[in-house]
């Protein structure tokens, strides 16, 4: 995609476009229960046909959020539109929003068919009609063939699918999903996600997905909104979050980073050189915007983005330091190697592993004496 | 421990179950006895059913011990289940704590002391409303639903508390108004706890002696009143016979609810099995 295109077309961002009218606006949401601010004063913007995740540890409050959406709780200030009506103050059972509980939720004492049906009957959808739709929605889900059942005749996977069924059938506005993929296994929980992510393709409802799991946010999402203690941390395409975290606490918190204190030395174009706290090492990272000399930084790089070897590295190569191995971790695609640099900083280097091990030799042992080196743009400089 | 069991076990065990059953077996045993006197085994007969399904007082109090027990239960349930909802699903209220103890009240008041104020309650409405005119059936029944009443709450909000709330939420989210949420979703998912709670105020009924005697009137004899009124004037073999009828009543209703639970645990395996395919 040339650079023009990148600036004009925003079918995909439509939150870079600033004439893009949000389909979900928040603003000033607080929620309190008693002197507990769960969530506290968020703003945000959601468009249509979305997938947006929002991530964070048990108690972040990104549940109450989602709950406060669904119209379960009443936010103690602020307001709250979808499709620009305000639903600050509607009831549940009137919001076009409907939610996938974490624990599905299914009705025990209903056949699959009769929970799939329960949103149109309300309606007071015809009798005809609600066959129809329920028949199109299990065909879509794949559960033709289990529609006389109970739930508590299902699988986990066949009851998530029954709980989206059961979710998308009033053909909602937008979906809310709470941990959607929480209850299920590893092999299942891959497979579903590419199932939710083509679903949400095809019908175009805009989706938000509360999860703990990065993992998750980062194959499913649009965009990622990090929450911790009631706040906003970041928000972000998965892409920005990871290559370009904002604090140290989201560095750390997606993925793992290897992280340098140091102060600034000096700035050369975009290049800062950072002296760091332990250890006699300068190191040299891209930053774009002017930065003061002295100004206490930290500087954070990815696993993967950094270089290990037995080698010298050659001549005129950036961020070179020495270290030994001080961990192995064998992962079949690549190995971890936890690495003691000089100044005592122990770094977490992926290494991808090329070469067939055989004879438990690896290319990379304990107490090996080895040079680790990355490149000044793979770094990021975080001041915050 | 394995193989040889310990002796003492074994003797604590008889001892325990004679403790419980040699009572109830002497009982139906002299209910077969053809002598007058009841110590005296004079062979052999069942004459003393005839004479208990030919008493007319008999067939009365069962008959209204019966009547009473129903109307008991059936409200009891009624109003047990409302207040369990309430105590469970209503938001934090003034007094919540407070109502919460008092519903479970009744269930540690000695009965003489329920049994008395109820009629002292009964006597005072009589002088100034004029009603109940004479006590009877209707005040047994009020009397009974105001005990039996707190045991269906206890049980309805034990249920309730162990119960998904999101089932509710999801009902909510689907369109479903609060109103049509309790009877769609919380009953149906409550029927359990309400048909043990019928049960449990309909056995309360039958079995209440100590109430009733304090808010019945003339005319109205439960059959509790019945027994222990006879019991007074001498212990006469026909009573024997009574009692080992309500016995093996009370024996096939356990044993059939026991069955009924083991079908619907059978079903659940079969139903897990399937799932698992």
């Amino acid at each position: 995609m040339s650079a023009e295109n990148q600036l004009t077309d925003f079918t995909d961002r439509p939150w870079l476009d600033p004439d893009a009218r949000p389909f979900i606006t928040l603003q000033g949401i607080s929620k309190s229960f008693g002197s507990f601010k769960a969530v506290d004063n968020i703003d945000l913007d959601i468009y249509r046909g979305e997938l947006f995740v929002l991530l964070g540890g048990s108690g972040c409050g990104k549940t109450t959020l989602l709950r406060m959406l669904a119209g379960f709780e009443t936010p103690t200030a602020g307001t709250l539109s979808i499709d620009g009506a305000d639903m600050s103050s509607t009831a549940p059972y009137e919001r076009p929003v409907n939610m996938m509980f974490q624990s599905y939720a299914l009705f025990p004492h209903m056949t699959v068919e009769k929970n799939v049906a329960y949103g149109l009957k309300r309606d007071g959808v015809k009798k005809a009609e609600i066959k129809q739709r329920v028949d199109e929605m299990l065909q879509m889900v794949e559960l033709q063939d289990f529609r006389k059942r109970k739930p508590d005749q299902l699988s986990g996977g066949q009851r998530q699918r029954v709980a989206l069924a059961r979710a998308l059938i009033k053909r909602p506005k937008v979906l809310l999903l709470d941990e959607p993929l929480g209850a299920l296994d590893k092999r299942l929980r891959e497979q579903t996600q590419f199932e939710l992510m083509n679903l949400q393709d095809k019908l175009g409802t805009t989706f938000i997905v509360v999860t703990h799991d990065q993992e998750e946010a980062m194959t499913l999402a649009t965009r990622i909104a990090v929450m911790d203690q009631g706040v906003f941390r970041q928000v972000g395409t998965p892409a920005e979050i990871y290559e370009t975290p904002a604090t140290r606490f989201i560095a750390g918190f997606i993925g793992s980073a290897n992280m340098f204190d140091g102060s600034v030395e000096q700035q050369r174009g975009n290049l800062v050189s950072v002296r760091l706290n332990t250890g006699d090492l300068v190191i040299s990272v891209e930053h774009d915007e002017p930065i003061a000399n002295g100004t206490a930084v930290t500087v954070a790089v990815r696993p993967e983005k950094i270089r290990v070897s037995k080698q010298q590295p050659e001549p005129g190569t950036d961020n070179v330091m020495r270290g030994s191995v001080k961990e192995m971790a064998y992962l079949g695609r690549n190995s971890t190697l936890r690495v003691a640099i000089e100044g005592g900083q122990v770094l977490e280097v992926n290494s991808q592993n090329r070469y067939r091990a055989r004879d438990g030799q690896h290319e990379f042992d304990w107490d090996d004496q080895v040079t680790v080196s990355f490149p000044p743009a793979s770094a990021v400089l975080l001041t915050a | 421990m394995k193989g040889k069991r310990s002796t003492f076990l074994i003797t604590c065990l008889c001892f325990g179950f004679a403790f419980l059953y040699i009572p109830i077996f002497l009982l139906i045993l002299y209910s077969f006895n053809y002598s007058k006197l009841l110590p005296v085994w004079g062979g052999f007969s069942t004459r003393w059913y005839v004479t208990v399904f030919q008493s007319e007082d008999v067939w009365d109090a069962t008959l209204l011990s019966l009547k009473i027990a129903l109307m008991n239960a059936t409200v009891a349930t009624l109003l047990g289940t409302m207040a369990g909802l309430m105590l469970v699903r209503f938001a934090r209220f003034r007094g919540k704590t407070l109502f919460t103890g008092m519903i479970s009240a009744p269930l540690v008041m000695p009965e003489v002391i329920t049994g008395l104020s109820l009629l002292l309650l009964f006597i005072t409405l009589q002088q100034i409303t004029g009603w109940p005119g004479n006590r009877g059936v209707t005040t047994i029944t009020i009397a009974h639903i105001t005990f039996s009443m707190a045991y269906v709450a206890i049980i309805i909000q034990s249920r309730l508390i162990n119960s998904d709330l999101s089932l509710e939420e999801a009902a909510l989210d689907l369109g479903a108004k609060p109103f049509r949420v309790l009877f769609d979703i919380t009953l149906p998912l409550l029927a359990p706890g309400m048909v043990a709670g019928w049960l449990l105020a309909f056995t309360l009924s039958l079995d209440d002696l100590v109430i009733a005697s304090f808010v019945s009137g003339p005319g109205s004899t439960t059959l509790p009143m019945l027994i222990y009124s006879r019991v007074r004037l001498g212990l006469k073999p026909d009573i024997n016979a009574l009692a080992t009828i309500l016995i093996v009543t009370v024996a096939i209703g356990v044993l059939l609810a026991g069955w009924i639970l083991l079908r619907q645990h059978q079903r659940k395996l079969k139903a897990e099995q399937l799932a698992s395919q």
